[in-house]
């Protein structure tokens, strides 16, 4: 098969068992949903590792055109696919962990009513972020982006009938309507300098937008940067980078299988993606680069702080992603795309695996997420606990699992970075590697250790898993545990990314490790002992353990002492309050005033109940010309002929 | 040299004989069911137009001293008339065969419209044009008036009688002005000729008559009388041929005619129609406002159309008349959509006449309603739906003319026209469902599957090309820039 | 001038018929005369046309039309038999239910 036709059954696939199995679904009944929509994703992974087989062998970017979808103006706005290292190792990653939730799916709703529904959405999930991946252009991409923020939003709210679910819903939607709104700025600060918006285009104007400064003027931005800036408010809304970032957190209300694929290790990192895909037009603006470099760095030690004092255990993994989303932004934003990029493949296999670790605990606890109910689990669900324990120390980037090796490797590369803001970053990442180790421990202690405090009726009941639900925990824990061994030489040694991003004018975009290329992963895990991040995370987890298995007492006591600083974490800082009271209550207000005042008495009252009073009017009076009789009909096409003739012939 | 290029007339001759064929049916065997009839057409509609899509109809060339012309726009405006007379067929026989309607003569008098569509479209000459043409009409005067029991249809048929053959009268009455400064009815010379006599009072007399007798042909303001009355006192099986195929034939003779033949002369019939498409988008939106009764509200809705395909018209550069080509042949699946979906209601043995009649469907129906609903909201020119593109064409061409003024008049009709499509898909979906009446409700009968799937296939089609809106764009563009005469 | 005589009668004919379209209001049998009258107008100007022209293709036009004009003669005919057997009269008033 050829590589275009590889693509296409890629995206189409996913697509076509979506539209079955939502559209037919009294066709096809809950066992058709899940076969249908699980071969598709199957088959999809498959091609995506065939795709990937290919451009392993030919490193070019492959580009094709499916489809021409408008011409306006001379630009052509098409459909089709840019097939490089990157958008294929994404695509692999995208149906590997798709495929792995849909399989884990047929145990955790398997009594829900909206079974059929919900696979449905899932498969029409995979297919936008397929799009959203192998897009050749910025507008594709964008369809792609607002097709997983639409799914995202129905699967958040997934249970409708709860209200808590569709205020997270809602509130999803408007953050990420923000970001929509400066990437659609961005893409057209790109299209008025670029005139079209496909990326060859794009990466070829590239150094010339870094010296053109915006509007024409003289000085001060430069388009580059201005298009970076806007496309990073949009990335950093998806990928829920601060001040974004409150509506990641809530959208834990969405069943577990959701917050696992879209909420952990596909949509959020869209953001990620983004700026890795247009790497050469962030490197001609090192403001958007430090802007990058800083985002990143504040939202990985400040949202990991707020794991801290969390109880619920999917918001616990809530926040974590967010903070490891910080991790990768700063790698980015340092100019080590490929450190950045190959932590969001590794994240994408804990992180799924940890929220699927998280759902086997609440399907056992009865849909009890309160991690003060649980403690002890370890003994009733062997499994669950083995691999949850794998995903935490790949979480902490313990030297040898796969998290040690991408989040080391941004820490060092941020650490030697040119741009602008980066000891200041170095040393955010590093307190968030003890924060990281924190909060994760404290959650294993929490819920795997120590006495059981769940009721009895619960405990009664406890027992591990089923296999559909177990078996998607192994297939995960797998390379959540290998996959830094297996991908450290080819990603970050230079020969797999050759190409694919653009290069700082100083510094390597790869990151340290290729001023090393005979650094081997056992070198680099040896050299790991020495650093002091291994340290801090080692100090994590002691803290953790001396809190929550030594001395009990100590966090309460702790919260006490620090009572200010503990209602900021609970409170998340606030940025909740800030944007209910303040920019909900202003929006509300302004709305108010201009509902009675502009759109009641001006529009209401004057344009649309007047032009519609007149509309009436003036059909009444036309009404009675079309009489009905055969005479007045002829009258009237006569006297219009005698009319055109006398205009014709006289002037 | 006939017997090759007798294949240039392959898709007349294929119709032909497919109606033929059909009328054999009713003469000699009068005992055979209609149902092999309705096969035979719907047979010969869909090998005519897969021929034509392959392309192995003939070749391009005017043939026939100038009687026949094969270009890409004849080819593609056949397709889409045959196209649309096969959704015609399947729509209509369902509601033909409840109402015990059907006969073989319905077939017949549908492959004969279809067939003057099809001579219209390659009409070289003014002689094919004018044959095409009553051809046409004619078998609508008789469809109009097939139910000899509904009084409504026999005025409906009377009244398009006496006015269409005025307008054939007037149009012919031209032709002689044009036959008598050209010498031949060729149009390729009456443009020559036209092009050699700017501004003589005979070219302005046959333009004068020519527009006026097409613009009655399409239904524009102030020749706009028969629509309503028609659309209202058809059969709806009728309707629903009326609304479609015949306006192919309309575009066609406005393209062969006015900007093939008499395209010298575009300053004088340009301010004509302008004049027209503004009338039309005015009184044609206004009064189906006020309208309960949906076809005729339909009807006046077709009228507001006409008014954007003549507003893209009048521009007169190939640019404005690719968008009305556009425009039409989007309408024409639009139209088909809507009609069919209110003939298959009737087949459901429900009432589609009134907006009461269709209040509530969405619980009864949903897949129907739904249907209705991208037909209507396509009408209404709702972005991904196809109507939109064709709206956004045709306003970007006249913008592009600097008349902005008359852009923006027709977006405020078009606003006028969302506001009565929305009002039906509001009786759909919103009003409650009419009082159990004695007959209706319990005589609701399951409607022929195959029916319901073209109906979706159409209506989900102006959803999906209004999504990839570029094939069917470029496919005009191509078939406009390689025209003949 | 015999052309310009040929077509002023020709001109008159198709004026009066055209009078006749919305002049008469009571028969419908009058209007399919005036239909007549008109096509009858329009091949006294192509035979016109064609003479002066000195060819034929003009006056084998008049027999296509007068074909038609057979054609919607019966058409227009068997249409008035169907209004009449609805309406039991053939008054253009009469026909007048769908309007507005």
């Amino acid at each position: 098969m050829s590589l275009d036709d590889l693509v296409l059954g890629v995206l189409l696939l996913p697509l076509a068992a979506a539209l079955i199995a939502g559209l037919g679904r009294n066709l096809v009944g809950r066992t058709g949903a899940h076969v249908l929509t699980i071969l598709a994703v199957a088959l999809a992974f498959l091609a995506s590792a065939l795709i990937l087989r290919r451009v392993l062998a030919d490193p070019r970017p492959h580009v094709f055109t499916f489809y021409t979808w408008m011409m306006s103006g001379g630009a052509r706005f098409a459909v089709g696919a840019w097939i490089d290292r990157l958008s294929a190792l994404m695509m692999v990653v995208v149906t590997f962990v798709s495929l792995a939730v849909h399989v884990y799916t047929i145990g955790y709703m398997h009594d829900d009513p909206g079974y059929a529904r919900f696979f449905s959405y899932l498969s029409l999930f995979t297919f936008a972020m397929l799009l959203l991946v192998v897009a050749n252009n910025l507008l594709e991409l964008f369809a792609g982006w607002e097709g997983v923020g639409l799914v995202s939003y129905l699967l958040i709210g997934f249970w409708f009938e709860r209200p808590s679910a569709s205020r997270a819903a809602v509130k999803a939607f408007l953050l990420n309507r923000v970001g929509d709104l400066a990437f659609l700025l961005g893409m057209a600060v790109l299209f008025a300098a670029v005139h079209t918006l496909s990326f060859r285009a794009i990466f070829a104007a590239a150094p010339v937008l870094g010296r053109t400064p915006i509007l024409g003027g003289s000085g001060g931005m430069t388009v580059a940067t201005a298009a970076a800036l806007l496309l990073f408010v949009g990335a950093s809304a998806k990928s829920a980078q601060i001040p974004l970032h409150a509506w990641l957190p809530d959208s834990m209300e969405g069943p577990t299988p959701i917050s696992a694929l879209i909420h952990a290790a596909t949509m959020v990192t869209a953001g990620i993606y983004l700026v890795a895909r247009l790497s050469p037009l962030y490197v001609q603006s090192a403001t958007a680069l430090s802007v990058v470099l800083l985002i990143g760095a504040l939202t990985a030690f400040f949202m990991g702080l707020l794991g801290i004092v969390a109880t619920d255990i999917k918001r616990v993994i809530a926040y974590s992603t967010i903070s490891q989303l910080g991790y990768m932004c700063a790698g980015l934003g340092a100019g080590a795309f490929a450190a950045g990029i190959f932590h969001l493949v590794t994240h994408a296999f804990f992180k799924a695996l940890l929220f699927l670790g998280a759902g086997s605990v609440i399907l056992a606890m009865h849909h009890e997420q309160d991690m003060r109910k649980m403690g002890g689990l370890r003994r009733f669900m062997p499994v669950t606990y083995i691999t949850f324990l794998v995903g935490s120390f790949a979480l902490v980037a313990f030297p040898g699992f796969s998290g040690f090796f991408s989040k080391d490797a941004i820490i060092d590369a941020v650490g030697r970075s040119p741009v602008a803001g980066a000891s200041l970053a170095h040393l955010l990442l590093l307190g968030g590697v003890f924060v990281t180790a924190l909060y994760t421990f404290r959650m294993v202690f929490l819920v795997f250790h120590g006495e059981p405090r769940m009721d009895e009726h619960t405990r009664a009941h406890l027992h591990e898993s089923p296999l559909v639900v177990t078996l998607p925990l192994v297939a995960l824990a797998i390379p959540a545990l290998a996959a830094g061994w297996v991908m450290f030489r080819p990603l970050l040694g230079g020969s797999f990314f050759a190409g694919v991003f653009g290069r700082l004018p100083h510094g390597h975009p790869l990151g340290f490790v290729s001023r090393n290329p005979h650094l081997t992963p056992l070198a680099f895990v040896a050299g790991a002992f020495s650093e002091p991040s291994f340290w801090l995370m080692i100090a994590g987890i002691a803290t953790a353990w001396y809190g929550y298995l030594y001395r009990p007492a100590f966090p309460a006591r702790a919260a006490a002492a620090f009572h200010g600083l503990y209602r900021l974490f609970v409170q998340k800082y606030y940025v909740d309050v800030f944007y209910e009271v303040i920019c909900a209550r202003a929006g509300w207000l302004v709305g108010r005033g201009l509902s009675t005042g502009g759109d009641r008495l001006l529009i209401d009252g004057g344009l649309v109940n007047g032009s519609a009073r007149l509309v009436g009017a003036m059909a009444r009076r036309l009404r009675p010309v079309q009489n009905g009789r055969l005479y007045r009909y002829a009258f009237v096409m006569i006297a219009a002929l005698v009319a055109v003739l006398g205009y014709a012939l006289l002037t | 040299m006939l017997s090759r290029d007798i294949w240039a007339a392959g898709s007349e001759i294929l119709i032909g004989a497919g109606s033929i064929l059909v009328l054999l049916f009713e003469v000699l065997a009068r005992r055979a069911r209609p149902v092999w009839a309705y096969r035979t057409a719907l047979v010969s509609v869909a090998v005519t137009v897969f021929l034509l899509a392959a392309g192995s109809l003939g070749r391009s060339g005017v043939f026939w001293h100038g009687g026949l012309v094969n270009d890409p726009l004849s080819r593609l405006l056949d397709i889409a008339a045959g196209v649309a007379t096969f959704l015609v067929l399947v729509y209509s026989r369902p509601q033909l065969v409840r109402h015990g309607l059907e006969r073989a003569e319905h077939y017949f008098l549908v492959l004969t419209t279809l067939l003057g569509v099809l001579v219209v479209d390659s009409g070289g000459s003014l002689l094919t044009l004018y044959l095409g043409l009553e051809l046409l009409a004619l078998s609508l005067y008789a469809l109009i008036a097939i139910d000899r029991r509904r009084p409504l249809g026999a005025e409906a048929a009377m009244k398009y009688f006496v006015l269409g053959a005025m307008a054939s009268a007037l149009l012919l009455y031209a032709f002689t002005f044009l036959y008598g400064l050209a010498g031949s009815f060729r149009l390729s010379v009456v443009a020559r000729a036209l092009a050699a006599h700017p501004g003589s009072p005979l070219t302005l007399a046959a333009v004068a008559f020519v527009v006026v007798a097409l613009a009655f042909k399409f239904g524009a303001v102030p020749l706009h009388f028969w629509v309503p009355d028609v659309y209202e006192g058809a059969p709806t099986a009728v309707t629903l041929l009326v609304g479609t195929v015949p306006e192919i034939a309309s575009i066609a003779l406005f393209m062969r005619l006015l900007g093939l033949g008499l395209g010298a002369a575009s300053g004088d019939w340009g301010v004509l129609l302008m004049v027209a498409s503004l009338l039309s988008l005015l009184v044609g939106n206004l009064l189906a406002v006020v309208q309960l009764n949906v076809r005729r509200l339909l009807g006046y809705s077709a009228v507001g159309h006409v008014g954007f395909i003549l507003l893209a018209f009048q521009l007169g550069g190939r640019g404005g008349e690719t968008a009305a080509v556009y425009y039409t042949i989007v309408y024409v699946f639009m139209s088909a959509a809507a009609f069919g979906g209110l003939t298959l209601l009737e087949a459901r043995g429900e009432k589609s006449t009134t907006l009461e009649d269709l209040s509530g469907l969405a619980r009864r129906d949903p897949w129907m309603a739904f249907f209705l609903l991208c037909a209507l909201f396509s009408l209404a020119g709702v972005p991904p739906f196809l109507g939109f593109w064709a709206k956004l064409i045709v306003l970007r061409r006249v913008i592009m003319a600097h008349e902005t003024g008359l852009a923006i008049f027709a977006v405020v009709m078009a606003v006028v026209a969302a506001y009565y499509y929305l009002r039906v898909v509001k009786s759909m979906y919103f009003d409650p469902p009419p009082a159990p009446g004695g007959d209706g409700a319990a005589a609701a009968a399951p409607v022929p599957v195959f029916s319901r799937v073209w109906l979706g296939i159409n209506a989900l089609g102006l959803l999906v090309l209004g999504i990839l809106p570029e094939g069917l764009w470029s496919a005009c563009r191509m078939a406009m820039s390689h025209l003949l005469r | 001038m015999p052309l310009f005589d040929d077509l002023a009668v020709s001109a008159v004919v198709f004026a009066i018929a055209l009078a006749g379209m919305f002049v008469n209001r009571k028969n419908l049998v009058v209007l399919l005369m005036c239909i007549e009258l008109m096509l009858l107008a329009v091949n006294t100007s192509f035979v016109a046309w064609s003479a002066w022209w000195g060819g034929l293709s003009g006056q084998v036009a008049v027999f296509f039309v007068l074909t038609v004009a057979a054609a919607e003669a019966a058409i227009g005919l068997a249409l008035l038999v169907v209004v009449f057997r609805n309406k039991r009269s053939v008054d253009v008033d009469t026909i007048d239910t769908l309007k507005g």
